[in-house]
């Protein structure tokens, strides 16, 4: 068997070996092959292929991040419930901070 | 089977040099691994989603580590697989982990009907798929990576030895399961039949 496992190595790797391959080791190298081939057959879906390359390469911001993230953790009950929790927080600052700019006269009065 | 050749290898490290110098540069490498790291995530960990999330953290940590990554003359992917590898191992380690049976896409058919239908891809990436999980990645990072076996060894913390020995055994299990026939066989077969299985 270690002459099997050295021959098959040996025509893997291109290299001829002595005395030629056994049926066995040329069975395998043809199975080798066909696997090869079988994994160089992309298997990543277009949408999936999209989230990851935004995920990776989209230089987004947190915010967008986050909006983007939600339909997949909402498949997630037990983080969707922490999340939907830290969404609101954030949005009820935000709103809050977005009114202070738009109406600073009510800040003035405020203060 | 293939390996990169000096030349790709000289044209890998002046991409990772340009990334260095400029992240937006960054692209070409993930273009180049996106879908390997995916297809060896997903044959390890048998769901779509976690694969999902290890190649998003796999390449969030290259775009991170880039400063710091050091050219040694091996393929990029031996790099990326490595912490891929990593991820998936750390999660097989957490309580309740489960070895899923193989189901490589929530629309692919399974490997009955795959055979039927003629879809010998699918049909070989199931019986790869069921493979234990040492063949399983031995044969991953030698037939979908086209790594040599001493970079498959230090990615697999194993001996340049023990991964031609898990070759061994996965190709011959690989031949049970998938049948004796040979390509140019079962090529000559369909011609003489007429195309029907």
């Amino acid at each position: 068997m270690i002459d099997d496992i050295e021959r098959l190595d040996d025509a893997l790797e291109g290299r001829p070996p002595i005395g030629g391959f056994s049926g066995t080791v040329g069975e395998l190298v043809g199975i080798a092959a066909e696997v090869a081939r079988a994994l160089a057959v992309p298997v990543l879906t277009d949408a999936e292929r999209e989230r990851l390359h935004h995920r990776v390469l989209g230089g987004r911001t947190w915010s967008d991040r986050l909006l983007h993230e939600l339909p997949r953790l909402a498949r997630r009950p037990t983080v969707v419930g922490g999340v939907g929790a830290a969404a609101v927080t954030l949005a009820v600052v935000g709103i809050a901070l977005l009114r202070g700019r738009s109406h600073p006269e009510l800040g003035g009065a405020a203060a | 089977m293939a390996h990169r050749s000096e030349a790709d290898l000289l044209a890998e490290r002046d991409l990772i040099l340009a990334a260095q110098r400029d992240r937006a540069a960054f692209a070409p490498l993930y273009e180049r691994y996106v879908d390997q790291i995916f297809a060896y995530a997903l044959t390890l960990t048998q769901n779509r989603e976690h694969a999902e999330d290890v190649t998003a953290a796999t390449f969030a940590k290259a775009v991170e580590e880039l400063p710091r990554f050091e050219w040694r003359g091996v393929p990029y992917s031996a790099w990326l697989y490595r912490v891929a590898a990593n991820l998936v191992a750390r999660d097989r380690r957490r309580p309740g982990w489960i070895e899923l049976t193989p189901q490589l896409g929530d629309d692919a058919p399974g490997p009955e009907e795959a055979a039927l239908s003629g879809d010998r891809a699918a049909e070989v990436r199931f019986a790869v798929a069921a493979l234990p999980h040492d063949q399983r990645q031995a044969v991953l990072l030698r037939f979908g990576g086209e790594l040599r076996n001493r970079e498959i060894a230090e990615i697999m913390g194993r001996s340049e030895g023990a991964v031609k020995l898990l070759t061994f055994r996965a190709l011959t299990t690989l031949r049970r399961r998938l049948g004796a026939p040979l390509p140019a066989e079962r090529d000559a077969r369909r011609e003489e039949g007429g195309g029907d299985r």
